[in-house]
């Protein structure tokens, strides 16, 4: 276990086990989830641990403090499990998977699904409700034992009655773990009162009448830094080639974890080579506006990504990541040379295809009965496919529909490229609006301020802004525009004196 | 082991293992630190991955050449796209995911 980092003016050179095992590096990424310092609360018990049944992590934070680190506390939580078997399904809600199942990754190297497996949904009531109630007096949430803040957005139940107390049931999502086991997630039900409590209260939930209950669930508090400590490559401002990446970010949720470490790794490896950084704009990804919301604007709870937190997110969707992002990772070497050919296939593709339905025209007597029968208008005169593609009733797979020269010619696309000409042509006017104002806001964000720039020695700063820029050290000036409590006088006299 | 590595990584959860399959994959001399080889890759709160923005995340680590989507698509056992009545901004893929099948696939496959 890792006890200490090897720290020497300000440059980290390795790690020390507990073992007083000392490891070389160049670089070091801290990603401690919620090991550090960790405390688990089931109602009036408290013990050390990362998760549970696995011990806690101690003295990297104090390290670190006494590095000059600003540290905080959060909590977050975790519902009971129980036994498959014990659930009463038939009074709960079945949920199945899409009918035609798609997949995460742009490679070929993964298939959708044949065969899913179905999650249940079912309500708490005003019994469970009152049960959890009785074990209040003992909830760590309620009597001050627990001191970090929670995650908003994924709040306990003890927590929701006591938020919401006007509604009567709150959702509960019932989820297997796997194929091949019985232990379920009971998701929406997380909860840190006593275990005899959570137990009662659970068998009060419609089809848990008999529910067996393989570990209690419970809350866990740990350390974090607050990540406006950080530069936008998650390198920390105090100790060169030291990063953080994850839940020590204050940052909750594994997609979040995930893509801080992608960004982390990339670029503790090419600082190494010394080669440039690798950082994402906001208007390129929702990993550049979350590590850019984190470093700007920090975060108090625990933070989770949300659709409401990217301003250009009509550019910033599922089904363009790789046209947007395959050719950057391919060029640090990370994507492979096949996922960058095929990258570039389909955007070849959808930009003949898109060409392609600017010029096909179709006349009012080839199509209007069809048209009729989808319930769109008809049409009075000779017009290009485009044109009808816009038009909120119409896909390309009823487009297809129309003539068997349309459903020739379209069948020779992929599903994938059908989908990507369809959304760029309907939403055309809208994605260029966007990309109008990315041009205009790149101005600034392409604006770099030295990391040595000295705010302080700027007399014109309103005293807030020059403590804020002091602290943040932002190294755009777009960054800098985000950062609460720096005006829009404070960014126009950067401008100026940085030599606009 | 080598005398000195490029990049060690501390911890192996999902942060952690992205890390450290970026860097190597990238040619690093990587070390990954964790308290328990057994317990790498954890799902420790819900067996799910994606979801509302969390979903585009998982596409943008994919596109990038991370591995979560992969690794998600070959442990789940449920496949939806949330949001479908919406705007396509709006669509979130999310999986229900075998729980230990995520952590071996990490163990395997990177």
């Amino acid at each position: 276990m890792v006890r200490e980092l090897i720290v020497k003016d300000g440059h980290v050179l390795g790690v020390k086990t507990g073992m007083g095992l000392e490891i070389k590096a160049k670089s070091v990424v801290l990603t401690n989830g919620t090991f550090l310092n960790g405390i688990i609360h089931i109602g009036e018990k408290q013990f050390g641990g990362g998760r549970t049944g696995e011990s806690a992590a101690k003295g990297i934070t104090e390290q670190l403090i006494s590095l000059g680190f600003e540290a905080g506390r959060m909590k977050t939580g975790t519902p009971p499990r129980v036994d498959g078997r014990s659930l009463d399904y038939s009074r709960m809600e079945i949920q199945y998977g899409d009918e035609q199942p798609e997949k995460f990754s742009y490679s070929d190297e993964t298939k959708p699904l044949e065969k899913q497996h179905s999650c249940w949904i079912t309500y708490t009531n005003k019994e469970v409700h009152e049960t959890l109630e009785t074990g209040f007096d003992r909830s760590p949430m309620f009597n001050g034992r627990i001191q970090g803040l929670g995650p908003r957005y994924c709040p306990s139940i003890e927590d929701k009655i006591n938020r919401f107390s006007e509604r009567e049931r709150h959702q509960i999502f019932v989820e297997p773990e796997g194929w091949n086991t019985v232990e379920i997630y009971v998701n929406g039900f997380s909860t840190s009162l006593p275990e005899d409590v959570q137990y009662k209260a659970m068998r009060k939930i419609a089809g848990f009448e008999h529910a067996k209950m393989f570990r209690p669930g419970y809350a866990i508090e740990y350390d974090f830094f607050p990540p406006t400590q950080l530069k936008l490559t998650l390198e920390t401002q105090l100790i060169e080639n030291l990063y953080f990446a994850g839940q020590i970010n204050g940052t909750t949720g594994y997609e979040e974890a995930a893509s801080q470490g992608l960004i982390a790794g990339i670029n503790a490896i090419r600082k190494v080579r010394e080669e440039e950084a690798f950082i994402l704009k906001r208007s390129e990804a929702y990993i550049g506006v979350l590590i850019d919301d984190l470093i700007t604007k920090g975060t108090e709870e625990p933070y989770r990504m949300f659709t409401s937190r990217a301003e250009f997110r009509l550019l910033l969707r599922q089904d363009n990541a790789d046209l947007r992002l395959t050719e950057k990772g391919y060029a640090i070497g990370l994507a492979s040379h096949e996922r960058y050919e095929a990258m570039n296939n389909k955007k070849k593709q959808t930009k003949r295809l898109i060409h392609d339905l600017t010029q096909k025209k179709v006349t009012p007597d080839e199509v209007n009965d069809k048209l009729t029968g989808i319930g769109t208008a008809e049409i009075r005169e000779k017009i290009t496919v485009d044109k009808l593609l816009k038009r909120p009733q119409l896909g390309l797979d009823a487009i297809a529909t129309l003539t068997t020269d349309l459903a020739d010619y379209l069948s020779k696309f992929s599903k994938e490229v059908r989908e990507q000409a369809e959304i760029q042509v309907k939403y055309d006017s809208y994605i260029e609006k966007e990309q109008q104002m990315v041009e205009k806001i790149n101005q600034m964000e392409n604006f770099k301020i030295p990391m040595q720039f000295d705010y302080l020695a700027v007399p014109a700063l309103s005293a807030e802004g020059k403590q804020k820029l002091h602290k943040i050290r932002p190294e755009t000036l777009g960054q800098a525009s985000r950062i609460s409590g720096v005006s829009p006088a404070d960014v126009s006299i950067l401008t100026v004196y940085l030599g606009r | 082991m080598f005398s000195e590595y490029d990049v060690i990584v501390v911890g192996a959860g999902h942060a952690g293992c992205e890390a450290a399959h970026a860097a190597a994959t990238m040619g690093g001399k990587v070390l990954l630190c964790t308290m328990n080889m057994n317990t790498i890759a954890q799902m420790s709160c819900n067996p799910a991955m994606g979801g509302v923005a969390k979903g585009q995340i998982v596409r943008e680590i994919d596109a990038l050449g991370g591995m979560s989507g992969i690794i998600s698509d070959k442990s789940m056992i449920q496949f939806r796209m949330l949001n479908r009545s919406k705007g396509p901004a709006m669509w979130s893929p999310r999986t229900q995911n075998d729980r230990m099948r995520f952590a071996e696939e990490w163990r395997l496959d990177s």
